[in-house]
């Protein structure tokens, strides 16, 4: 039995996972995305001797880059590329999310500024604008009346990559100054935090406080469906609470951080996160 | 991440001669020699502080306790540390 773990950087997460690793004895090699060069049409033979490869990277388009290579050689992966590549990307996710009939926020898209703040007035102010990739709440702007429309629509088209040409427009809920996050590993919710800021964005990222958050059986009910919508895994389920419609998922992460959320759940994320793995490299074993 | 606590070059110690009890001597330890030597330390490539990296795992960002630099852990052995790389865009979870 060995895993290996791919890395950017090594956080408070990835020595986590180290920590517990060690614990249970399994043998695993740290793997630096930045060192890897793939000859696609030739398996290196040096990804054989892994049961499975916990993906870690920091960087999610190395991350998911290195997934679909080794999902093509038949490495066993985690989460799988299919799965990650919905989660970084939040216009796909919201798209699963609609499919699957989940309760998320109400979403436009457009291209030009003209029908982006068109869209932004049918919503009515306040929006939400995101980068359709990104994470740790960065680039949102929560947009308050025409003057920010306008003038962060020239900065995005000015400054920003063709990815930012993509508005992503978002309603504004009026969450209770906290969201919740919850861990879905397979079928079932191990634990939720609230996330609690004065700021409107609450990511912990961002100086949010963590606290617990019970599960009940309509969070878990929730968060396993919207886990499974995108397809399943070891994931992060962003939801937000709307005074009138109740629970709202809002996001996904499928390589989540989870350094806060020990202490306020009491729940041993990192092991709880093995276990997956490890039942399902049995379930690869028996087939 | 964390900032690391820089090590003493020098310990001073203050001691009673034995003789005289109202007259102290001042001894010093350089740290080197103290702790089995400076093979752990790195030096900030921002303001050349020495920066231990006993402990750490390579990959592992810290900031130097001198200058407050973000730094990324190259090697153990021999240490070496280099200004960490700016949070690219997609980074994240």
């Amino acid at each position: 039995m060995r895993l290996a773990i791919l890395t950017s950087r090594i956080r408070v997460e990835e020595k986590l996972l180290i920590d517990a690793l060690r614990r249970r004895a399994i043998a695993f090699d740290i793997i630096d995305d930045g060192e890897l060069l793939f000859d696609l049409a030739r398996l290196d033979e040096h990804w054989r001797q892994y049961d499975a490869v916990l993906c870690r990277s920091v960087s999610q388009s190395r991350g998911l880059a290195v997934l679909h290579v080794l999902e093509h050689w038949g490495i066993p992966v985690y989460n799988s590329a299919g799965v990650t590549a919905v989660c970084n990307d939040k216009l796909l996710t919201t798209l699963a999310l609609l499919r699957a009939g989940i309760a998320t926020p109400r979403t436009l898209l457009a291209f030009d500024a003209q029908e982006t703040i068109r869209g932004i007035e049918m919503l009515g102010y306040p929006v939400v604008l995101k980068p359709t990739t990104g994470s740790w709440g960065r680039l949102l702007a929560r947009i308050n009346d025409r003057d920010a429309a306008e003038a962060v629509l020239e900065h995005q088209e000015t400054l920003g990559s063709y990815q930012h040409h993509v508005h992503y427009i978002q309603e504004h809920i009026d969450k209770p100054q906290r969201d919740i996050r919850a861990f879905v590993v397979g079928d079932r919710t191990i634990c939720a935090i609230y996330r609690t800021s004065a700021h409107w964005v609450t990511n912990t990222a961002r100086g949010a406080i963590a606290s617990n958050c019970p599960v009940t059986s309509e969070l878990d009910s929730l968060c396993v469906r919207a886990a499974q919508t995108v397809g399943g895994g070891i994931l992060a389920i962003d939801v937000l609470e709307d005074p009138q419609r109740g629970l709202l998922v809002n996001e996904i992460n499928a390589t989540m951080e989870f350094r806060n959320s020990i202490a306020p759940t009491g729940v041993d994320i990192p092991n709880a996160m093995l276990d997956y793995v490890m039942s399902g490299i049995e379930e690869e074993a028996i087939r | 991440m964390k900032v690391v606590p820089r090590e003493p070059h020098v310990m001073l110690f203050v001691l009673p001669l034995p003789e005289d009890e109202e007259h102290f001597c001042l001894s010093y330890v350089i740290q080197s020699n103290f702790s089995g030597g400076t093979q752990l330390m790195a030096n900030c490539p921002e303001c050349e502080a020495q920066i231990t990296v006993q402990g750490l795992m390579v990959g592992e960002i810290i900031y130097c306790p001198d200058c407050n630099a973000e730094l990324e852990v190259l090697h153990l052995e021999p240490p070496a540390v280099a200004l960490a790389p700016e949070v690219e865009e997609d980074w994240g979870e």
